[in-house]
């Protein structure tokens, strides 16, 4: 009389290891791209978060501001320097994956992060747009999967004194 | 056989779960940056208006206002509309603009508005 052995055959302990290795495989994919996508929005969510705070602090600078130029320093570096009501002096440098403002005479610094990599230039007011002076903003934007360059343009209205202060700095 | 269809089935639910929430996830992320631009267009418009004369601050001369090239290329069916409502505070003049960006997102209508008072100054213009 033959005895029955319960257990698996190996075919069926094969089909469950290769089965089980699939769903694991698949579950690892799913997860890095989860991970991937979460990063990439954590990074935009920031650089919108930074492009919104900067917007808010530029155009609290330029209601205060009593003139505004354009400079270079050494290495002919564009940067922006406002002065303010009271002399106090503003400047906005531009570096290759930030913008950074600094406060002259409190040494105070605040940099605004684009980790994709920002070009930023300002467009001072002229006859026509008044008191308006124009920040341009482009940064890479990973929407959708693939990279973009977005583009924001900050608008920010000086007092009224300040008109001729600029027209001046402009011409220099 | 009976085990390899479940681990199938297991799989498509897994991959099928993961696809849905990536495609929710981007859809956030597109919607949440059209709202900032439009927030900051209707901030641009805003600014444009607290910079201009008070005597330009009619009905006519805010129908004319346009959201900006890059605005209207990122936002689709987008719009903007500025309306000014004149009135008096005791001795002052006051204007009450209001700037709506309005643009199509997910099949929903979506909007921003932004409301600011001016008051008139005899001194400046």
């Amino acid at each position: 009389m033959m005895r029955h052995r319960g257990g698996y055959s190996l075919i069926e302990m094969l089909a469950v290891v290769g089965a089980s290795s699939l769903i694991l495989a698949a579950i690892a994919g799913l997860l890095t791209l989860l991970l991937r996508v979460e990063a990439a929005a954590r990074k935009d969510a920031e650089a919108i978060a930074d492009a919104q705070r900067l917007a808010e602090q530029f155009r609290l600078d330029c209601r205060t501001a009593e003139g505004i130029d354009i400079a270079e320093d050494d290495g002919s570096t564009e940067y922006w320097e406002l002065t303010l009501s009271g002399g106090q002096m503003v400047s906005y440098f531009v570096g290759p994956e930030e913008v950074t403002r600094a406060v002259e005479d409190e040494s105070e610094f605040e940099s605004y992060c684009f980790p994709g990599g920002i070009s930023a230039s300002i467009e001072l007011p002229d006859e026509n747009s008044q008191r308006v002076v124009r920040l341009r903003l482009a940064w890479d934007y990973s929407a959708q999967g693939g990279a973009h360059r977005t583009h924001w343009a900050i608008e920010a209205a000086m007092p009224a004194g300040a008109s001729e202060r600029i027209a001046h700095e402009a011409n220099k | 056989m009976l085990e390899t269809v479940a681990a199938i089935g297991i799989m498509a639910t897994a991959v099928a779960i993961g696809a849905q929430a990536a495609q929710m996830t981007a859809q956030q992320r597109r919607s949440e940056h059209e709202r900032a631009v439009a927030l900051q267009e209707a901030a641009n418009a805003m600014e444009r208006l607290s910079a201009a004369q008070w005597d330009e601050i009619t009905q006519t001369h805010l129908a004319e206002m346009r959201l900006s090239d890059e605005a209207a290329a990122l936002l689709p069916e987008s719009s903007l509309a500025a309306t000014v409502v004149d009135g008096r505070d005791g001795e002052l003049a006051t204007k009450r603009l209001a700037v709506t960006v309005a643009w199509r997102a997910g099949g929903a209508q979506r909007k921003i508005a932004l409301t600011h008072w001016r008051f008139q100054n005899k001194e400046q213009p």
